[in-house]
């Protein structure tokens, strides 16, 4: 207690004390003039009274020492001091303290944002209930491509999968129309099987699930809707259980709301990274409602408690047997990770920013080291000159750990600062094309990991000089041509090695970045098979309660067509089911008068407008493009694509051949003409086979509507609006979008990866940059003497340029070459992201080193000019 | 003024030796010095400066409180007070140092 009041005591001093200082001066005096006052009396003449009264007091630096420790915290107060001191050589150094800081906070914030990114897309465990033991069924088709699976093909797996599985349930995304009082809006949802929210682990907020009954098309059509459709169109309305709402002019009843969490999204790959889902429906699917051979269905499946996956393979292989001969078709089943599918893409390229990333922190860390070392050099001096005047050694350790410590908690806030700034960035740029990435926040571990190793490593490097203070050297380094001392040479070493590193790095992330640019340019550049350039489309579906039959499906996207052709040409407008690049409908494509499994490969199934293939600008190679002659009630007919023709027919030509479509399509048509590949599927891939139908033979309920024009999208996109808001007011136009924004969108995901590697790659040349010319500096500054001595004895300002620029460009070809080592031993990572460009591309990696021998001539350019005016007198004096 | 020669205290007596000094009344650092100077008949010797570290030490303590006033001379002097804490002090301090100098008396007197 009293030790409590004796502490709080001596803090109320502290405050005071400069005040108490001066208290005790006007004490002494008084003291002493008391005293001088009885020397006199005593008799001491005048000019020893002085002495006598000072001589009294006894020794004044001690007592007013002594009382001054009173009024200070001791230790504290050294902290304090020393904290004053790193601040103020903090600030007399801007820039070196603003590159520092900036190194440290680029390491820590890019770290720590790619991290989040790829801990939230691809380390987190899936939102779904026990995700380990979910799986996708797939169907495989002979050849081996993976396809959706068919209605017939769910309900035979559901049945006999028993033995390897517990719960089977099936998916599609669907959208409905959705009318209100306030109007119609677009809503996208999916179609379950009804045990599916048990399976995913999902609760409705209000209401109950779907019960086993409900699944069958003659129950009673119930729906469940999601939480941000009941709160924005329904206010949120309590009673909503129960009530009918109108889907595209049929009643469902609500039964649920669906909390809007993740767990809602279905687990495919497109839902994924789309917005959460407005409702759910039972599957309500039969025989008629999807005939054998449609396969448009995601299954997925749970595994029975205790059975892995190698054990569920082989029990459904025997499962499988059964079903090919039952279902008379000879597609097998295969069963995959959920998570496999849902991020299998996203592996590799994110494993490959990862890398990159680690990269950009050694690279800052390795700079941080070398500024502070080099800084670290510069200052014996100072350490020498505290030394002698009485600075023990452990103080002086203490100051600069103070320093450094305080150095490396500046980078780290604005390290965690620029994190933030950066996950934000990065959430609102890439949350619509990579899943999972919209809920994304930064992982404290993460920041704390990074934050320590760079931070850490300031400190450690900013610390080190000190260890060499307060060692006998000190006398040369006081001494005024101080530079002579050299742990000089080792340390010298040791920071070229740094340095050597650092432009190697630099080099393969530099490297790196060039491929994958040579792979999107080389995606772009993959031919289309027709003009993408101001092309623009528009699509939309139609309803089937109100366009149930063929005829109106054609006549209303016919008076679409007519309507845009009034404004836009009709030689400038066209239809088509599916639109180039983005992929669609496939299935089995079979040649009269053919068997066995591989005279039916697969291909896309698109159905045209009949001036499809000039509006597009593709090339007809063989036979005829559709004619008017191609109507309902003359002979079917459709145009393939010269893939697809090379496939079916290698030797002969197709046209006249007779071909069927896998389903949908009775009976065979015969081949009108071959066209010259259109791009059907993603760029990276192989052109696909395809198959062409007119609209007017096959009318099709859901098109894509395609306009070549000038005028700006926003503008036909309000005419599409207009043309079918005078049709037919309750049908909405879905999505507009230009052809060149279709493109773009296929190579979303390469196109990133590049970008975010080109901004590492740019960040570690800035670096490597600063890099070089600190040692350069440097390195010419410890070598003024003798620069000044070769100047004295007839070296050209020329001469001694060479010697610096020599030094700079011998540290980055070495750091090349070991970095032309490093890329090409790390091409195992890189090789799945390129795209038409080995990763050992001798173009690229030559342009990788011109770079940078590029950046190490900006480097020492300024060092080389003060190395060009060394003056000999200079040099020769003692400084 | 002959001095003469400084000893060195046993530690702790200082403190005991203002404190009894202040136990007549306020005093200013002159007058303690002064008392202890004559009441001691000039055998205790001290570096009077050294007074002042151990007033602030007290004073942390709490034994004892400061206040400027006016001397009878009407200068300005800084004067301590005893408090009854020190009071207390002074006590523990006297019983302390009457026990020690009871033992080495005995022993002086053992032989």
């Amino acid at each position: 207690m009293d030790f409590l009041l004796e502490l709080f005591q001596r803090l109320r001093d502290r405050l005071r004390r400069e005040s108490l200082s001066r208290e005790l001066e006007e004490e002494v005096r008084f003291h002493t003039s008391l005293l001088e006052r009885d020397a006199r009396a005593a008799g001491v003449p005048e000019d020893a009274v002085r002495r006598a009264a000072s001589g009294r007091l006894g020794n004044p630096t001690r007592y007013r020492e002594e009382s001054r420790d009173m009024w200070s915290l001791g230790a504290v107060d050294e902290w304090i001091q020393d904290l004053h001191y790193a601040l103020r050589s903090i600030r007399s150094t801007p820039s070196f303290s603003i590159v520092v800081t900036l190194t440290l906070a680029l390491g820590i914030g890019a770290t720590t944002a790619i991290y989040t990114v790829v801990d939230n897309v691809l380390l987190r465990p899936l939102p779904y209930h026990a995700p380990e033991g979910l799986v996708q069924l797939v169907d495989v088709q002979p050849g081996g491509n993976h396809t959706p699976a068919s209605f017939q093909e769910y309900v035979a797996w559901k049945q006999r999968s028993g033995a390897a599985l517990s719960d089977v349930a099936a998916m599609f995304n669907t959208g409905q129309v959705l009318q209100t009082a306030d109007g119609a809006q677009q809503i996208q949802g999916a179609g379950v099987s009804v045990n599916l929210p048990a399976m995913l682990g999902v609760h409705p907020l209000l209401g109950r699930r779907f019960r086993a009954d409900e699944e069958s098309p003659s129950a009673p059509r119930v729906v469940m809707l999601g939480e941000d459709i009941w709160r924005t169109r329904f206010g949120a309305d309590p009673a909503i259980i129960g009530r009918t709402v109108v889907l595209t002019g049929q009643p469902y009843t609500v039964i649920g709301v669906l909390p809007a969490i993740a767990s809602t999204r279905m687990p495919t790959p497109y839902a994924w990274s789309r917005r959460l889902p407005d409702f759910w429906r039972p599957l309500r699917l039969d025989d008629k409602a999807s005939p054998a051979g449609l396969h448009w269905l995601n299954v997925i499946a749970r595994l029975d408690p205790g059975v892995d996956l190698a054990a569920a393979r082989t029990r459904l292989a025997a499962m499988t047997a059964g079903i090919q001969h039952d279902l008379a078709t000879d597609h097998s089943l295969d069963v995959v990770p959920l998570s496999d599918t849902l991020l299998g893409n996203y592996r590799a390229p994110l494993r490959l920013l990862l890398a990159a990333v680690a990269v950009l922190l050694l690279i800052a860390c390795i700079n941080t080291a070398n500024l502070l070392l080099a800084r670290g050099a510069t200052r014996r001096r100072e350490f020498a000159v505290r030394t002698a005047l009485g600075a023990g050694r452990r103080r002086l350790l203490r100051l600069l750990l103070v320093e450094s410590m305080l150095r490396a908690l500046l980078g780290g806030v604005c390290g965690v600062g620029f994190a933030y700034v950066l996950v934000r960035a990065l959430r609102a740029w890439l949350a619509g094309s990579i899943p999972r990435l919209a809920d994304a926040s930064i992982d404290g571990r993460v920041l704390l990991a990074s934050l320590v190793i760079t931070a850490g490593c300031g400190a450690a490097f900013g610390f080190l000089p000190a260890l060499r203070a307060g060692r006998p050297e000190i006398v040369d380094d006081l001494r005024d041509g101080g530079r002579g001392a050299t742990g000089g040479v080792s340390r010298d070493r040791v920071r070229r090695a740094l340095i050597v590193t650092e432009v190697a790095f630099s080099f393969m992330l530099l490297a790196t970045a060039g491929l994958l640019t040579r792979s999107l340019v080389n995606l772009l550049q993959v031919p289309m098979g027709f003009h993408t350039q101001n092309l623009v489309e528009g699509y939309t579906w139609l309803p089937s309660a109100r366009y149930a039959d063929s005829l109106s499906q054609k006549q209303f996207f016919d008076r679409v067509t007519q309507a845009l052709g009034q404004i836009y040409k009709p030689s400038n407008v066209t239809v088509v089911s599916d639109l180039p690049i983005e992929g669609g409908t496939s299935g089995n494509v079979t040649v009269e008068g053919r068997t066995g499994s591989d005279a039916a490969p697969t291909a896309e199934k698109r159905i045209v407008g009949a001036n499809y293939f000039s509006v597009m600008g593709a090339r007809i190679v063989d036979g005829r493009g559709f004619a008017s002659t191609d109507v309902i009630g003359s002979p079917p007919v459709v145009v393939i694509n010269q893939t697809l023709a090379k496939k079916l027919f290698p030797t002969e030509t197709a046209v006249g051949k007779r071909v069927a479509f896998g389903w949908g399509i009775d009976g065979y048509q015969t081949v009108a003409g071959v066209v010259a590949d259109l791009r059907e599927g993603a760029l990276n891939a192989e052109s696909l086979p395809a198959m062409y139908i007119s609209a007017e033979q096959r009318p099709n309920a859901s098109m894509h509507f395609l306009v070549r024009t000038n005028a700006p999208v926003a503008t036909v996109t309000a005419t599409f609006r207009d043309v079918l808001r005078r049709l037919d007011p309750t049908i909405p136009l879905v999505e507009a979008r230009t052809m060149d924004g279709v493109v773009r969108d296929n190579v979303q995901q390469p196109r990133l990866t590049m970008i975010l590697l080109a901004a590492f790659a740019a960040t570690a040349l800035l670096l490597a940059a600063i890099g070089l010319y600190g040692v350069i500096s440097y390195s010419v500054a410890q070598r003024t003497q003798e620069l000044g001595v070769r100047a004295a004895l007839g070296a050209l300002p020329r001469d001694l340029m060479r010697l610096v620029v020599g030094q700079a460009f011998g540290l980055a070809a070495v750091g090349i070459a070991v970095g032309l080592l490093g890329a090409l031993g790390a091409h195992g990572l890189i090789a799945s992201q390129l795209f038409g460009v080995g990763a050992g591309d001798p173009l690229t990696l030559g342009i990788a080193a011109a770079t940078m021998i590029g950046v190490a001539g900006v480097a020492c350019l300024s060092p080389m000019r003060r190395a060009a005016s060394s003056d000999p007198l200079e040099a020769l004096r003692a400084q | 003024m002959a001095m003469a020669p400084k000893r060195d205290f046993l530690p702790g007596t200082l403190d005991m030796l203002i404190l009894k000094t202040l136990s007549a009344g306020p005093l200013h650092g002159y007058g303690i010095a002064l008392h202890i100077r004559d009441w001691s008949r000039e055998v205790l010797q001290i570096d009077e400066g050294s007074l002042y570290p151990a007033l602030q030490r007290m004073r942390q303590k709490g034994w004892i409180t400061a206040a400027w006033k006016l001397t009878p001379n009407k200068q300005r002097a800084r004067y301590y007070t005893l408090t009854a804490r020190g009071q207390e002090q002074l006590g523990i301090e006297e019983a302390s140092f009457a026990e020690l100098f009871g033992a080495i008396r005995r022993v002086m007197r053992s032989v």
